[in-house]
């Protein structure tokens, strides 16, 4: 401390001028000059203009407030930035009340209780004249699967829309809605709902398929703008400048006191209803010509909207879950974490809160000494990080231990014990929700509950999937999933020809890297040379460089950066795709998958290198991972026409990124793989022809059928 | 009813708005980031409208080097590149303030910083209460009985003003001009101040409070080295 202090002395002389406020600087404080004035709202209304703050300005400056958001320049002029690269559209995250946001009181509208059998059978008839139809429902809950329809809602043209109420009663709701099953079961019709999976699901559930198209404006604008948000509420302001109904205005908060649509006034419910039919059918002639000048009709209209249908029919299926063997499972696991954490405790000498990383650190560093270079968090505690504890593991069993506690106590309570809990009453299965608009990426997301996250490289985590099994005695469970398909999209577009060479050829892809990497014979290649390759091939995809790969392999970063260089030595294709890619995002301000799927971009120009690098990432990474999940969306669909075409009886129930997951009936094994494989592999062909592969197998349980 | 002046020090607040919303960014529709001139307008804004000061002004950094940056080159040398929206943001938020019809402070040679506290101190004489509004902790040194350090809402937590009661405990000292000497031994990686190698902010605040000021403390020097020695050999905790 002392020699500390010698040595920084004049360091902290220099310091103490550095940290001291000069107080005499020439400038002088004139009260009448500081005092609060009055706003010039002209300037005010210029420079918010110019800056789209729509919201603020409004609040600010009332009805004064003109807004033409990004439209005109300085001088007023028309501004035409079409041509120019767009980072998506203006987000205002602001929700304070605003002049000129409209609501329902303001616009004019007629929405219509449709109450009579008569009344009903006129409104079908007349919504039959109509090639697109917007609707929703009103339902009890959230649950798809659980819950009960209150009433719909119509709409055909703007500011129109009809509410159909439906009894409480099942039975009576099924032949009040019959009116409209020839609709429903009309291949012509197109069915416009925001989010309308959760209708087309609910509909389901009541005996009701949709044979027609489907355009959602929820997967519209996530082709649009696949980051931000686009609840119909959000949708509605921003786009059509127009606040609906809150549904807290009509059952209260989130939560425990919330009612239910049952509960709400006809009179109030109908013009809830009847607006959210009405704006949704607004918010399509918005996107329409949005989908067009962002050229994602593509993807819009040939993945991600055939697709809904295919993911009701499996949110609809759900999936078998063995609730005795989850049960058993839960008691093994409950034992193991019991004696992992007992033997922490004999090591420790006492015991203690292992939950606690504070009390754990001060065991593991103060009292054990286990790292004198052990490192704090910014809180001061010492970082007790899965990272740390793996590093020490290897001589200190007490870390194993604790790691052993960790990871099953998270498998247990997030996946065992919840697992059951998650079992539809009803149907006896669990029924997640796959969410299309929510991963940038375009891939899908499984919600209540996740299936897509479930452990698979630890063994005590792939027991989970034992618990995933066929329906009955019938049925047998089939997986299906693409073979190393992101690394054969990078060779694919990037066209790097050793690449594709070794995927024609059918050769294992990391050996043949190693060998090239190695510059060595494809028989010489040792398992650990193989593993390093690897590393670098997917390292490649999410854009890792020479620190992360060496942090991965645990070598030095120069060993890594050899490695690297003579990757992009042996692979330059690839690393011309990389460059290229970077450098069209830099142009375009996006990127874009095989099907046309953009991710903008916005970061990538920025001054911050951490900023831009992880921008540059995203950039490399986008177009392949999309790629991927455009390749298996497309799949999907056609594997659920096939199926319906050969009318088998088998159904699929699961997508986990580049797995499929079937109920097969015995008897449709071969009929099924076939069908799988060649949809799958023949969904979106590569170019530079590189072939797709998938895999298929079958078991007893989820696990040994992958 | 006592006069209030608040002094908003622009640029801690730009790059705190900016880099609050860095997730979640605001885009214009011609691709203009806007975070930086959106984040201030609100806290501007909020404060208008919740403290409804009497008197009020914003003070930038002026371009010309600064007295601190001839004594020491690589003052603030820390900082990374400022983001280029910030740079572009600057004149938008001029116009805004100016909108709002608020004077901008600014003395070429000096900092905000300076600009602040010189005119907290000349506003208190004439029997002002002062808040200085800013994040940043070496203002500490100036809050007194009429001048409160005045810290924005961030990331949920609410606003908090700090007097002389609060700075003193915040770093456990008697008087706040002591603040000065914790900032010269502990350093501030923000403003690249180097402080003293290996000191850190417990440490500092021990020896303020054993010797009461840098010059004692650096007199002591190997007072300071026996007393530390001897600690080590009892184990190393007690000073720490």
């Amino acid at each position: 401390m002392g020699e500390k202090l010698c040595a920084g002395k004049e360091s902290a002389i220099m310091s103490r001028s550095l940290a001291t406020i000069i107080l005499n600087v020439p400038c002088e404080f004139h009260e009448e000059s500081f005092r609060i004035s009055e706003w010039d709202k002209e300037k005010l209304t210029s420079i918010f203009t110019e800056l789209e703050f729509r919201t603020l300005g409004k609040r600010l400056l009332g009805a004064t407030f003109n807004q033409e958001g990004g439209q005109t320049d300085l001088f007023g002029n028309a501004v035409d930035f079409k041509d120019k690269p767009r980072a998506a559209e203006p987000k205002e995250v602001e929700h304070a009340p605003s002049a000129m946001i409209k609501t329902i009181q303001d616009v004019p509208h007629k929405y219509s209780l449709v109450n009579s059998t008569e009344a009903i059978s006129q409104l079908a008839a007349d919504l039959h004249k109509h090639k697109e139809i917007c609707f929703d429902t009103e339902t009890t809950g959230l649950d798809a699967n659980g819950c009960e329809i209150v009433g719909m809602s119509f709409s055909v043209v703007k500011g129109e829309a009809y509410y159909v109420p439906c009894p409480i009663d099942r039975g009576e709701t099924i032949k009040f809605l019959q009116a409209f099953a020839p609709l429903f079961l009309d291949e012509k019709i197109t069915w416009i709902g925001q989010n309308i999976k959760f209708d087309l699901l609910v509909l389901k559930n009541y005996g009701f398929d949709f044979a027609g198209k489907i355009f959602d404006t929820m997967l519209a604008h996530f082709v649009i703008e696949p980051e931000g948000k686009r609840s119909m509420d959000a949708l509605s302001e921003k786009y059509l400048e127009y606040a609906p109904i809150s549904i807290e205005a009509l059952i209260g908060k989130k939560g425990k006191g919330q009612g239910t649509m049952r509960d709400v006034e006809l009179d109030v419910i109908k013009e809830y209803a009847s607006e959210d039919a009405d704006i949704t059918l607004q918010l399509k002639e918005v996107f329409l010509p949005l989908l067009v000048e962002n050229k994602v009709e593509k993807v819009f209209y040939e993945v991600d909207a055939p697709l809904v249908k295919v993911l009701t029919d499996m949110e609809f299926e759900g999936i078998k879950v063995h609730a005795g063997f989850l049960k058993e499972y839960s008691d093994v696991l409950d034992k193991d974490i019991k004696i992992a954490e007992e033997s922490v405790y004999a090591q420790a000498g006492h015991r203690f809160n292992l939950a606690s990383p504070k009390q754990l650190g001060e065991i593991l560093f103060d009292k054990l000494q286990l790292d004198p270079k052990a490192k704090k968090t910014k809180t001061g505690q010492y970082a007790t990080g899965e990272d740390v504890l793996a590093k020490l593991a290897h001589h200190h069993k007490i870390c194993d231990d604790i790691l052993v506690f960790r990871e099953l106590s998270k498998l247990k309570s997030t996946y065992v014990d919840a697992l059951p809990q998650l079992i539809n009453p009803k149907t006896g299965r669990v029924h997640t929700t796959f969410a299309q608009a929510i991963a940038v990426t375009g891939r899908l997301s499984s919600i209540n509950p996740n299936l897509q996250n479930i452990p698979i490289r630890s063994d005590r985590g792939k027991e989970v999937r034992k618990a995933f099994v066929p329906r009955d005695e019938n049925h047998v469970l089939m997986s299906a999933d693409y073979s190393q398909i992101e690394l054969r999209i990078v060779a694919a577009i990037s066209g790097d020809p050793a690449m594709c060479e070794a995927f024609k050829a059918g050769k294992d892809i990391h050996i043949a890297t190693a060998a090239k990497v190695y510059n060595i014979a494809e028989s010489e290649v040792t398992k650990e040379m193989r593993y390093k390759a690897k590393s670098v091939n997917f390292g490649i995809i999410y854009g890792q460089g020479a620190f992360g790969l060496a942090d991965n392999l645990g070598i030095s970063r120069t060993e890594a950066k050899e490695i690297i260089d003579n990757y992009k030595r042996e692979f330059v294709n690839i690393t011309k795709y990389m460059d290229d890619t970077i450098n069209f995002a830099r142009e375009n301000g996006f990127v874009q998958t095989l099907m046309g799927r953009r991710r903008w971009l916005r970061d990538i120009n920025s001054g911050n290198f951490t900023v831009r690098g992880f921008a540059e990432r995203n950039a490399i990474n986008s177009p392949i991972q999309g790629s991927a999940a455009d390749m298996i969306k497309l799949a999907m669909y056609k594997i659920h026409q096939r199926m319906k075409e050969e009318k088998v009886k088998s159904k699929m129930l699961l997508q986990v990124h580049d797995e499929l997951v079937f109920d097969v009936l015995k008897g449709e094994e071969d009929q099924m793989k076939q069908l799988v494989l060649s949809c799958m592999e023949y969904a979106m062909p590569l170019p530079n022809e590189v072939p797709t592969i998938a895999e298929v197998g079958f078991g007893a349980n989820w696990l040994e059928a992958h | 009813m006592k006069k209030t002046l608040y002094l908003v020090d622009a640029y801690a607040m730009i790059f705190r708005a900016y880099y609050a919303l860095a997730r979640n960014p605001r885009i214009t529709s011609t691709g203009k980031n806007t975070n930086a001139q959106f984040g201030f307008t609100n806290t501007l804004v909020e404060l208008l409208q919740k403290k409804n000061p009497t008197h009020i002004a914003v003070c930038f950094d002026m371009g010309a080097p600064t007295e601190r940056l001839e004594t020491f080159a690589d003052y603030k040398a820390n900082r990374d590149e400022t983001p280029e929206d910030i740079k572009l943001a600057v004149p938008d938020i001029h116009r805004i303030i100016d909108g709002f019809n608020i004077p901008i402070m600014g003395v070429p040679g000096y900092e905000a910083d300076d600009v602040i506290g010189t005119l907290a101190k000349q506003a208190e004489k004439e029997g002002f209460e002062v808040f200085m509004v800013t994040p940043d902790k070496d203002f500490g040194q100036l809050v007194s009985e009429n001048i409160f350090m005045y810290r924005p809402p961030y990331q949920g937590n609410t606003f908090e003003v700090m007097g002389p009661k609060e700075v003193c405990a915040k770093w456990e000292i008697n008087h706040v001009d002591q603040v000065i000497d914790i900032l010269a031994l502990m350093g501030d990686a923000v403003d690249n101040i180097p402080g003293v190698k290996g000191i850190g902010e417990k440490t500092a605040s021990k020896l303020i409070k054993e010797y009461g000021n840098l010059d004692k403390i650096l007199e002591h020097a190997d007072e300071v080295k026996a007393l530390w020695e001897r600690n080590c050999a009892q184990g190393r905790k007690a000073l720490l």
